[in-house]
């Protein structure tokens, strides 16, 4: 039998709050990167606290070994080039790097602690899509990290620039010598490398985001394991893996191709810091990138999917 | 255009039925009160209006399917689940900013004003808040929202009675500013009584007895049986018989109160009552109280 809560003519049915319309899908996309970085402080103390040891190792070196500098510029010019621009280099490739593992255990509680805290009760509770939830977990490592690395070694190299030349004037050399090797242009290299790296490994973080979406509880078993274990079985069976090489390429490739930073190709990091040096095509050109950039597509969209449909039990 | 109507609504876990083909149709303007024993099916059949779960059957709430169009019916409803779900990690300012930034129809000087009556500070984290302060917090939220239908799971969970009688105050007085509909799920049923149009008993995921206020005050009655009409009483076949302190307390169904009152001291029984009543000589058929 049905049962009918019939209408009560008292009062007058009105729409409260009528004519105010949904809020915009850039404003709520807006307010969940906010809230994500309310909830994950680390997102920006993390690339600060690699920066910050790296200043102080190149703040102390410049104190303890003053000579240095003007030892570098004695250099012949080629040498002298690669040698003053490689602390500038690695301490780039170490806060993107640090930045790349704060962002893949970013990505593996993003869309799973909701779930376990039940506080995706609250949130599905509000006007904001699930779509919006999933690109706003996305939009931390493939922008916002990124972004925050890229201001954050752009002070540190400048603290590290000025204490060498601090340094050297106090050893008596020319700290004109050290700003003509030192490129302007290094920013903007910089900017093109973080910008390749999030793209390169977007379809790493789609595939945590869409594992943390999925899984029912440890999703960092969910994420390594299935992997490694193709790659094990692989491994057995004919004696080599490819799923080993795709992953280590995976996760090494935008460091070779955004900071010259190849760890199989280079026994030191070459100097990568002129606006010349940098070749889209190389990134672009290859259908792997763009192969990439749709397994990503398909993985966030899975993830939204899973993030709808999951029900908490 | 009803503000609810769901037909045939059925959700399984596994061998385990939770809702087993309820129907229901709420108009504009309606508070209906969904009472049942725990594991009765309440939770699920609020989480499938508001789109949280799939289920079999249709559902149309404000004219959409909330599985389909969730984050659109959101707009237009507020809810609160049965369990503190508020995130433990955020800061009361920062719940205001968000809501605030995402929903158009949320007024955040009356949530604040909501939070002012519970001493709840913009500063204070949510994990630093005691059970029943939180459940204060999630209220004064939702009670700030311009929404035209309220589906709250268990709202008073956690509050002590006086913050429990100032929050059923407080929204039958935002029903009278605002004509919302209500949709409440309880098991303290005596305290909402007075606040419902409406009411449905669910037991094992099927509504057993569901009708108007109005409607049950009129057929349903209580008799307190004087010393010697007992035997007289039980003709009259009540529903259900219980006894206090060796007096006995009889529940009858359409019976005429006139002749009642010629037995005992007869009156209308509480909701409480008849849903005990109603439980102990379940069943299993749905009444629709006319």
């Amino acid at each position: 039998m049905n049962h009918t809560a019939s209408t009560t003519t008292d009062h007058a049915i009105e729409a409260p709050g009528a004519g105010r319309t949904a809020t915009p899908f850039l404003r709520a996309l807006q307010w969940s990167v906010r809230l994500e970085l309310w909830q994950h402080r680390w997102i920006v103390i993390g690339p600060l606290v690699a920066a910050s040891i790296l200043v102080a190792t190149s703040v102390l070196e410049a104190i303890g070994a003053p000579g240095n500098i003007a030892a570098l510029l004695a250099r012949a010019p080629d040498a002298r080039r690669v040698a003053i621009a490689h602390p500038y280099g690695l301490s780039a490739g170490m806060i993107a790097m640090a930045a790349f593992f704060m962002g893949i255990f970013y990505c593996i509680e993003a869309l799973q602690s909701e779930r376990s805290d039940r506080s995706i009760l609250f949130w599905k509770s509000l006007p904001v899509s699930d779509a919006t939830i999933v690109l706003s977990k996305a939009w931390i490592p493939l922008v916002v990290l990124p972004l925050i690395v890229y201001a954050v070694t752009l002070v540190a190299q400048t603290i590290m620039a000025v204490t060498s030349t601090f340094a050297l004037i106090a050893t008596g050399g020319d700290p004109a010598a050290l700003w003509r090797e030192l490129s302007l242009e290094r920013p903007i290299v910089h900017l093109y490398g973080i910008a390749v790296m999030a793209i390169l490994h977007s379809p790493l973080y789609a595939w945590i985001l869409m594992v943390s979406a999925w899984a029912r509880r440890r999703a960092l078993v969910w994420v390594f394991l299935p992997p490694y274990l193709i790659g094990a079985a692989e491994q057995l069976a004919f004696g080599h893996s490819n799923v080993k090489k795709l992953i280590g390429h995976l996760i090494m490739e935008p460091f070779a191709r955004g900071f010259a930073l190849d760890p199989y190709a280079h026994a030191k990091m070459p100097a990568f810091d002129r606006v010349a040096q940098i070749d889209p095509a190389s990134v672009f050109g290859r259908p792997g990138t763009w192969i990439g950039l749709a397994a990503t597509t398909l993985f966030l969209l899975i993830a939204i999917r899973f993030r709808r449909d999951r029900e908490l039990t | 255009m009803p503000c609810i109507e769901v037909s045939g609504l059925r959700k399984t876990y596994g061998s385990t039925v939770a809702l087993d083909g309820i129907d229901l149709v709420v108009e504009e303007g309606r508070i209906l009160g969904l009472v049942g024993p725990n594991a009765a099916g309440k939770s699920t059949a609020l989480h499938a209006l508001v789109g949280l779960i799939d289920c079999e059957g249709s559902i149309r709430v404000l004219g959409k399917d909330p599985r389909l169009e969730r984050h659109r019916l959101m707009n237009d409803v507020s809810f609160i689940a049965d369990v503190a779900v508020l995130p433990r990690w955020i800061r009361v300012g920062q719940l205001l900013d968000y809501v605030g930034g995402v929903h158009p129809r949320f007024d955040r000087a009356r949530a604040e004003g909501f939070m002012a009556r519970g001493q709840i500070r913009a500063s204070d984290q949510v994990r630093k808040l005691s059970k029943g302060t939180v459940t204060q917090l999630h209220l004064a939220v939702i009670m700030a929202i311009d929404s035209r239908l309220l589906v709250l799971d268990e709202p008073t969970l956690g509050l002590d009675p006086l913050a429990r009688k100032k929050f059923y105050d407080a929204l039958i007085q935002d029903y009278f500013d605002h004509t919302r509909t209500i949709v409440v799920s309880t098991n303290q049923i005596d305290e909402i009584q007075d606040v419902l149009t409406d009411f449905a008993f669910l037991d094992r995921g099927r509504i057993v007895l569901s009708g108007s206020m109005d409607a049950f005050e009129s057929r349903y009655t209580q008799l307190r049986v004087q010393p010697g009409q007992l035997d007289a009483a039980r003709a009259l076949r009540p529903i259900h018989e219980r006894d206090v302190f060796g007096q006995s307390i009889l529940t009858f169904d359409g019976a005429d109160r006139d002749r009642l009152e010629r037995l005992g001291d007869a009156r209308t029984p509480t909701l409480g009552d008849l849903f005990v009543a109603v439980m102990e000589r379940r069943s299993g058929a749905h009444e629709v109280v006319r």
